[in-house]
């Protein structure tokens, strides 16, 4: 996990050290990356015209023809119904891991006896889960709500533990030297401290609790935009399927977009 | 050697948390002998004990292990080949790492499991598609680390082995690779879980053997029991492979501490 930690930590040096360059180079990336995704959507676009296998990859402009049917068969109703699931699993993943979180980061002999456990539920892919989570729950929001839950509880517990294990300890002499109580000392430096890794724990989790979503509603569920996804390609809908795929790319980038503005305003007294 | 006695020690990590994984397993038992959660849709440890038995000797297990096995291995093999070449390729020039940037971060960030319908129609159902859905989940974090890796060297080891005249594959192979191990191995640890993850769906929804097939065809006769049997064999194949992968980890970057 710290390792992870690290790694995340040097992405975000990267993008730093990316902001700080001239102007043009940062300009360069966006014409380059740009042209390139252009490129290839064309290249899609012409072999899928000369091509026999059209109905079968799609192509460009039969995706952007197909949005309207995909909005009409219920993209949006199917969408806020998830986004409901995603919603309700997230709220029990963050109350449950940051208080378990930081429990467990602050108090060593919880640590110890929970730890071996957490740390092979955390091993187990989701979505083997899945089947258990509808045989207990039954099908439908409920399950799903469950499975995001389990998705994204771990990197919200694993960052508040470690957010909480690298606090400063003269902090804490600190409170205590001005006469703080403990419980002050707790909410001012376990919570206030270890704030920056939790958010980073909660964009991690939202980025599996999107998964959850999908493939427990791909599994077992009549709404949702999971189940839509199943009935495109039960049907060999490709086009269809590629706007269902693509707008939750898009809803996913923007939540991870807005986690990561709350992420830099909460670690910016760190630097 | 006192590093690890202390763990050994009775407030240490190793007793309490043998302790918590047996109490847990007593409570969840004594539930389910009282009566007070149905076996039937609980399961209990005893009952899980029960059928593994007979799960393993009909061949079930084994099979699974082996299905699954070699597909992991096979996406996991295509990730590492595939997404050490291309983050290998953005680090050469600043030309490709602007153009497939965003690429490998959309492959990364969206939600791509999604794809695995797209899959089963081109590839078919069963082995190709699960290898396809674990591939595509794990390639991104390997090239993205080993991008990130080889840029973390540091620049003065490679000017001073420049200055005694080492050629630049001289220094790429002794140098910039070694440096970069701890970064590019965190990424593969990344890829060796989501790899399972894709290897996982894609037996699910559209395989005929393997851990998923196994896990969702118990699910849909609802025996909790069996379901479990096959998560537990499959996590502690998974602690297995996450264990091997450190130990690759610390023995690549064995010379560090000899420094």
């Amino acid at each position: 996990m710290g390792r992870t930690r690290r790694n995340v930590a040097t992405a975000v040096q990267a993008n730093v050290a990316v902001k700080s360059r001239p102007v043009e180079i940062e300009r360069l990336r966006v014409v380059i990356g740009v042209a390139t995704v252009a490129v290839l959507l064309g290249l899609w676009q012409i072999a899928s015209m000369l091509g026999p296998g059209g109905r079968l990859t799609g192509s460009p402009a039969s995706i952007v023809r197909a949005v309207p049917s995909v909005v009409g068969d219920g993209l949006f109703v199917d969408g806020l119904y998830s986004l409901r699931a995603l919603g309700y699993g997230l709220a029990i993943a963050i109350s449950a891991g940051v208080v378990l979180g930081v429990l467990i980061g602050w108090f060593k002999t919880l640590s110890y006896l929970l730890e071996p456990m957490l740390m092979s539920f955390y091993i187990t892919p989701t979505v083997a889960l899945v089947p258990l989570v509808v045989i207990w729950t039954g099908v439908g929001n409920r399950s799903t709500a469950v499975v995001v839950a389990l998705s994204a509880i771990f990197p919200i517990l694993l960052n508040t533990i470690a957010g909480v294990r690298q606090l400063d300890p003269a902090w804490l002499r600190a409170v205590q030297a001005y006469g703080g109580d403990r419980l002050t000392a707790f909410r001012l430096i376990a919570l206030r401290g270890a704030l920056p890794e939790i958010v980073l724990g909660i964009r991690l989790g939202v980025g599996r609790g999107l998964i959850g979503v999908v493939v427990a509603e791909m599994y077992a569920s009549t709404e949702g935009i999971g189940s839509l996804l199943s009935a495109y390609s039960h049907a060999i809908r490709i086009s269809q399927l590629f706007v269902v795929v693509i707008t939750i790319g898009l809803v996913g980038f923007c939540i991870v977009q807005v986690m990561r503005t709350i992420e830099e305003r909460v670690s910016r007294w760190r630097r | 050697m006192a590093q690890v006695r202390k763990a050994f020690r009775l407030d240490g990590p190793v007793v309490l948390g043998t302790i918590g994984i047996l109490a847990i397993l007593a409570v969840w038992q004594i539930l389910a002998s009282l009566g007070a959660i149905n076996p039937i849709v609980a399961s209990s440890p005893l009952l899980l004990l029960d059928q593994f038995g007979p799960m393993w000797a009909s061949g079930q297990l084994p099979g699974a292990l082996a299905a699954s096995g070699i597909e992991f291995a096979v996406a996991l093999a295509l990730t590492l080949a595939v997404g050490g070449a291309i983050g290998f390729i953005m680090y050469s020039r600043k030309v490709f790492e602007f153009a497939l940037d965003p690429i490998v971060w959309f492959v990364y960030i969206a939600p791509i499991v999604t794809l695995y319908p797209i899959f089963i129609i081109w590839f078919g159902l069963g082995r190709p598609a699960a290898i396809a859905t674990g591939f595509i989940l794990g390639v991104a974090p390997v090239a993205i680390n080993t991008k990130a890796g080889l840029e973390s060297t540091d620049r003065l080891l490679v000017r001073a082995a420049a200055a005694f005249g080492a050629s630049r594959g001289f220094v790429l192979r002794h140098v910039v690779l070694p440096y970069s191990v701890p970064i590019i191995m965190a990424g593969v640890r990344l890829a060796v879980g989501r790899v399972i993850i894709g290897v996982i769906v894609g037996e699910m929804f559209g395989g005929n053997q393997g851990f998923g097939y196994v896990i969702a065809y118990y699910g849909g006769l609802l025996r909790t029991t069996n379901v479990m049997v096959a998560i537990c064999t499959l996590v502690v194949a998974g602690i297995a492979i996450t264990q091997l992968v450190r130990a690759l980890e610390a023995w690549c970057s064995r010379w560090r501490r000899t420094a």
